[in-house]
């Protein structure tokens, strides 16, 4: 544990570096947004077909 | 691990201690080149099963095995970290090249690993998940970690790997696995060992530098070509079984056999090369067996909606 904060204090942050750390954060989040809606679209699709199969 | 790859897991960790790999790395990490196959030959069997599937259901089926052989295939980059270094086809990967840590490489495969698994049984049904859950530990640990290094029979049985997915397509449209998507496994099966030898023969002095024990560096050029040709006629008489069999009608036959007939060809002439001619021969050949495969997946859906 201390070796990697220390490792990570080491370590020069660019300009360069922190774009590239930034864009990758903004990409796993908009990964992160379509696997949360597939997971909402499914359960609506689920939920529908189980609402009309339903004994009445 | 053996001591040696840790040695060299430890070597390469030096230049990137701190993961500071791009989304470009990640993506990397994951062989969208082989996921596109993937993806593709698990919609042909997603689209032939029988029973109709919800677009969005299709849609999520589709992304949690992509997402799944790409996990698995950061797993085999972290694993063969040592190997990728010494061989110049895979030096610029993202893990020996420094731009992501091996700590990083697996951390990711196994988290990716698990939630594609994981979705997979929530959303679609546990028969895809499990196979989905097969897949990723027979590439990664299975063929990654015991065959690869240790037995030149290393693609053939790895070669069930990238066979299976359009078992787990069929699986998650029709919740069962009959003899079709099973012809669908041993097409690809039957494909991959012309297909990477035909790569190996290229690479050869790659291999040999990395101590991989592939075809042509154990058993040599000769014995690798006549092997090439076996399997080209085996997977000839294995593409038709769509119709043999009854499942494919004539225009699905007439293309398999145009485009098996041409690709036995290529390998008998690759076989019959001589040694300056051998290495634009087994490029073509290579080339052509991706369209080979590509082709015949094509023509499955194709027949079905002709009706022929």
């Amino acid at each position: 544990m201390n070796d990697e904060i220390e490792k990570q204090e080491d370590t020069v942050w660019t300009e360069e570096l922190l774009r590239q750390r930034r864009k990758r954060a903004a990409i796993m989040a908009v990964a992160l947004l379509a696997f949360i809606s597939l997971f909402f679209w499914v359960t609506l699709i689920k939920l529908g077909a189980n609402i009309a199969n339903r004994p009445l | 691990m053996s001591q040696s790859h840790k040695e060299t897991l430890l070597k390469l960790q030096e230049p990137a201690s701190v993961d500071v790999g791009s989304a470009a790395d990640y993506i990397a990490l994951m062989k969208p080149r082989v996921m596109s196959l993937v993806v593709f030959t698990a919609l042909v069997g997603l689209v032939m099963a029988p029973g109709a599937m919800h677009p969005v259901m299709a849609v999520a089926a589709i992304s949690m095995i992509a997402v799944g052989a790409g996990a698995s295939a950061a797993l085999n980059m972290w694993y063969d970290a040592d190997i990728d270094a010494v061989m110049s086809r895979t030096q610029g990967r993202p893990v020996p090249s420094g731009r992501v840590t091996p700590d990083a490489a697996l951390t990711f495969g196994l988290w990716v690993s698990g939630l594609s698994v994981l979705a997979m049984a929530v959303m679609i049904n546990y028969l895809s998940a499990a196979l989905l859950a097969f897949t990723i530990f027979f590439y990664a640990v299975i063929y990654t970690m015991f065959l690869k290094r240790r037995t030149a029979q290393n693609i053939v049985i790895g070669g069930a790997a990238g066979a299976l997915p359009p078992v787990i397509g069929w699986a998650a449209a029709a919740n069962s696995v009959s003899i079709e998507p099973l012809i669908y496994f041993a097409i690809i099966f039957f494909w991959t060992p012309p297909h990477f030898w035909a790569l190996a023969l290229i690479k050869n002095d790659d291999y040999q530098a990395a101590n991989v024990p592939m075809l042509p560096v154990t058993a040599g050029v000769k014995s690798t070509l006549t092997q090439i040709v076996v399997y080209a006629f085996v997977l000839f008489g294995v593409s038709l079984l769509p119709y043999t069999l009854g499942y494919s009608g004539l225009f699905y036959a007439a293309g398999a056999a145009a485009l098996g007939a041409i690709f036995i060809a290529l390998c008998v002439a690759l076989a019959m090369a001589r040694d300056k001619h051998r290495n634009r021969l087994a490029g073509m050949t290579f080339a052509y067996s991706i369209f080979y495969l590509f082709s015949l997946f094509v023509l499955l859906p194709t027949d079905k909606v002709m009706g022929l």
